[in-house]
């Protein structure tokens, strides 16, 4: 029996929702042309694509880790660091190459210096932090018109590199310790981010409180209530659509090799510093080792907004200040990765939403709100050992672009950066949106080439 | 339209360090006017028109649409009763419920509504084409929402009433794209986050009560609360809500579709497991206490998915049922029954 795209799903069996047949030119443009009635808003629609302008994407990633600094850290004290009579000599600036860096913050991530690459040519559109933090993960002003609909950078990553995984049973981007933030906008569920906030305990919900012999009971006798409606004898196919996510979180469940993605011990945990951004860093590592369909790995962590005595938030000498534990976690994560073979398929990113003041503090010893910012990248087979771009002397303004298009950075070059990376087309135009008036990957990156990637990170 | 706004005071209730604030006081202001030419705020300086010779400083409002000007004793009333005359208006409310019934308003999206496509008879030029799939019945339907003047409840009843709304969702026969917007059949709707959650308190008598901030009484159903940002008193419901997708004011839309996570919180999370207990649930109690496994069987059902079994669901439950033999043993199974229903793939619909 055909549903009512037309599609004969006899014999498809349990398929999962992912490997729904694609449409052929000739459903397409029936699909198109009722779309023009508006039946597009009805759930399980198809998602099509119309344009994309001819450019060769770096494809060198498989995978992104993508680390939110929430809060904004101040670019002169970490990514672009600046020297003055207000720093603490226990940052112990060192030179590496063109980079001086604070290796007395950083120390584990001094160690893979030639790995990292920093971009201190970037500039934030607004330093309001809800407003910009939403901006860099959804690479467009969170006020324009198609921001309500905009999905996450993560879930057009996700959907784009869906069927290339040849396993599926997680979804495709994790986010963790985030909780909250722009989602799938108008994609289907199945690419919005899956919310975690890790500890080393297993994943949330995939153990039924009363125990497996009590869910075996219960789950057996709902497939014996439902077979005739999962079937598609007695329901419609929106409601068979339901039973396919039911199956897919069966899966997840009393599942070892979810289970050891989510569980880890105190040594684990000890290693990456026993922080919560240490353990969404080890769940990072695991979901990319795992290879159960995760490609883009979201991390959140927060704590930078440092209004106030920033030196005691960032303080070299004390291993549990934000700066020492952010670095023991990422260090450590680019170790693992390394030696699992993985960081050179990975690409890393470590953004805040925008920058903090420059030279020296303010009158409670923390920096306040600034445009300029930096960034640290590092993986897919960049240039290590490098900055691109470079600011003035105070780190106030950009004073070398450093790049081809020589202007600032801005975020949306920064997310064609990672679709570059990653093999996607960041000049693509959807026509599949539900405002009818198209959606860019990246705002005029089709139409006026207005944002690209950094090309030369490579 | 802000000029209409300038007699009014709004007054913040509660903590703004919330993302959302939860309650405001609105009061008028006899006096007050909107002015041309300032020189404050976060925006460029605004110069005033010179009209007539004269700069023009301040306006009365007036409707963009028909010109009418607002009465000078309360300009929000007047633009509230500009606005309900407007045809537009009973265009949009009628076509929102619609959709809110049908899952597919008449006219799509529904929040772009084009005034120059929708009336019947004054189609638009070549090329451009009604923007309603049905442009007539749109329109009385709006004619029919003045004439009641905005009657909510008689609307929804005419429509609920409608041979249209009552098809099944199911069709009988190769079912055809072109056939969509001919509403040829019910289009099943994945209820809401508010609306599952007061499903579940419904069907399982557990009612809980969730203080809201500044407000004088705690509420029980979640299609009291004010706005999808709350209950913040209460975790687990948050949670439980918003994996149904209810959006937020700012960057997430409200949503419909289903997803992993949605089903994990159904199968497992505490807020359904705890609720299908005995121990819990008064209407657990109540059912345990037929002595017919078919009644009990009945009785969930109606409970947890508003209709009467089908025979082979009948047969499979009794027959789960029956094998209990100790009473123990039939509250569990009664609890895993009730469990089961609440995982049926349409408990989540409405169909």
């Amino acid at each position: 029996m055909k549903d009512r795209f037309g599609m004969d799903w006899a014999g498809k069996g349990e398929a999962p929702f992912w490997r729904r047949p694609v449409l052929g030119r000739r459903m397409f443009f029936r699909h198109a042309g009722a779309a023009v009635g508006g039946y597009f808003l009805l759930p399980a629609r198809p998602m099509e694509v119309a344009a994309r302008a001819a450019v060769s994407p770096a494809g060198t990633a498989k995978n992104c880790i993508f680390v939110l600094m929430s809060g904004a850290p101040s670019h002169v004290d970490t990514f672009d660091l600046k020297q003055g009579a207000w720093l603490p000599a226990t940052f112990s600036p060192t030179q590496y190459g063109d980079v001086l860096f604070p290796q007395g913050l950083f120390p584990k991530l001094a160690e893979n210096i030639q790995s990292l690459a920093f971009l201190r040519s970037v500039r934030a559109w607004a330093a309001v932090h809800e407003l910009s933090r939403v901006w860099v993960q959804i690479a467009r002003n969170p006020f324009s018109g198609t921001a309500k609909i905009a999905p996450h950078l993560g879930s057009i990553v996700a959907m784009e590199l869906a069927n290339q995984s040849a396993t599926r049973v997680l979804p495709a981007f994790v986010s963790l310790n985030t909780g909250s933030g722009p989602g799938g906008g108008y994609f289907p569920t199945e690419y919005g981010p899956f919310y975690v906030s890790p500890g080393g305990g297993g994943l949330g919900n995939t153990a039924h409180r009363d125990g497996a012999t009590a869910f075996e009971r219960r789950y057996n006798l709902l497939l014996e209530l439902d077979a005739e409606s999962r079937a598609g004898w007695a329901q419609p196919p929106e409601i068979q659509g339901m039973a396919a996510y039911n199956i897919a979180a069966r899966t997840l469940m009393y599942n070892s090799d979810v289970d050891r993605v989510f569980t880890f011990d105190a040594t684990e945990r000890g290693r990456y510093g026993n922080t919560g951004f240490g353990n969404a860093c080890i769940t990072a590592r695991n979901l990319l080792r795992s290879r159960l369909g995760t490609r883009f790995v979201q991390i959140t962590v927060g704590g930078w907004d440092n209004h106030v005595s920033i030196y005691s938030t960032l303080n070299p000498a004390n291993a549990n200040s934000l700066g020492r534990q952010f670095d023991t976690a990422m260090g450590t994560l680019i170790a693992d990765l390394k030696s699992d073979g993985l960081f050179d398929e990975t690409l890393i990113v470590a953004i805040g939403e925008f920058g903090r003041t420059v030279a020296a503090l303010n009158s409670q010893a923390g920096r306040d709100h600034h445009l300029q910012q930096a960034v640290m990248l590092a993986g897919a087979k960049i240039r290590g050992g490098r900055a691109i771009g470079k600011s003035d002397p105070e780190g106030r303004n950009t004073a070398e672009p450093g790049w081809s298009r020589d202007r600032d950075i801005r975020p949306e070059d920064i997310a064609a950066t990672i679709y570059s990376a990653l093999g996607i087309n960041w000049a693509t135009m959807r026509r599949d949106d539900p405002t009818g008036r198209g959606f860019d990957y990246i705002p005029f990156a089709l139409s006026q080439d207005l944002y690209g990637p950094i090309h030369e990170l490579w | 339209m802000a000029a209409f706004f300038s007699r009014m005071r709004v007054t913040r209730q509660g903590n703004q360090a919330l993302d959302y604030y939860n309650s405001y006081t609105v009061t008028n202001a006899p006096t007050g006017t909107y002015d041309l030419n300032t020189t404050f705020g976060n925006r460029p300086n605004r110069v005033a028109p010179v009209v007539q010779g004269r700069p023009l400083v301040n306006l009365t409002p007036e409707y963009h649409f028909t010109g009418a000007v607002a009465r000078p004793e309360n300009w929000r009333a007047s633009f509230a009763e500009f606005m309900v005359s407007d045809p537009m208006f009973a265009r949009n409310m009628a076509n929102r419920l619609w959709r809110q019934m049908f899952n597919l308003g008449l006219a799509e999206p529904v929040d772009t509504l084009d005034p120059a496509r929708l009336d019947p008879d004054n189609p638009p030029p070549e090329p451009w084409t009604l923007q309603a799939s049905h442009p007539r019945l749109l329109e009385r339907l709006a004619q029919e929402l003045r004439r009641t003047n905005f009657d909510m409840r008689a609307y929804l009843r005419l429509i609920a009433q409608s041979s249209a709304y009552q098809l099944s969702s199911r069709y009988e026969g190769e079912w055809k794209l072109d056939y969509v917007t001919l509403f040829a059949r019910h289009f099943p709707r994945r209820l809401e986050g508010e609306e599952i959650h007061d499903a579940i308190t419904k069907a399982t008598g557990v009612m809980p009560k969730y203080a809201l901030p500044f407000w004088p009484e705690p509420v029980e159903w979640a299609m009291q609360l004010p706005e999808p940002a709350e209950p913040r008193s209460n975790g687990a419901a948050l949670n439980f809500m918003n994996t149904f997708l209810r959006g937020n004011r700012d960057n997430q839309p409200r949503g419909q579709s289903g997803s992993i996570l949605q089903q994990l919180y159904m199968m497992n999370d505490a807020f359904t497991v705890t609720r299908t207990k005995k121990a819990a649930s008064p209407t657990l109690q109540a059912a345990v206490k037929l002595t017919s496994n078919e009644a009990v069987v009945e009785e969930l059902f109606l409970l947890f998915l508003s209709r009467k079994p089908v025979d082979y669901e009948r047969e499979r439950a009794v027959a789960f049922l029956s094998r209990a033999t100790t009473a123990a043993a039939r509250d569990v199974a009664v609890e895993d029954l009730a469990w089961a229903c609440l995982n049926k793939v349409d408990f989540l619909f409405s169909y």
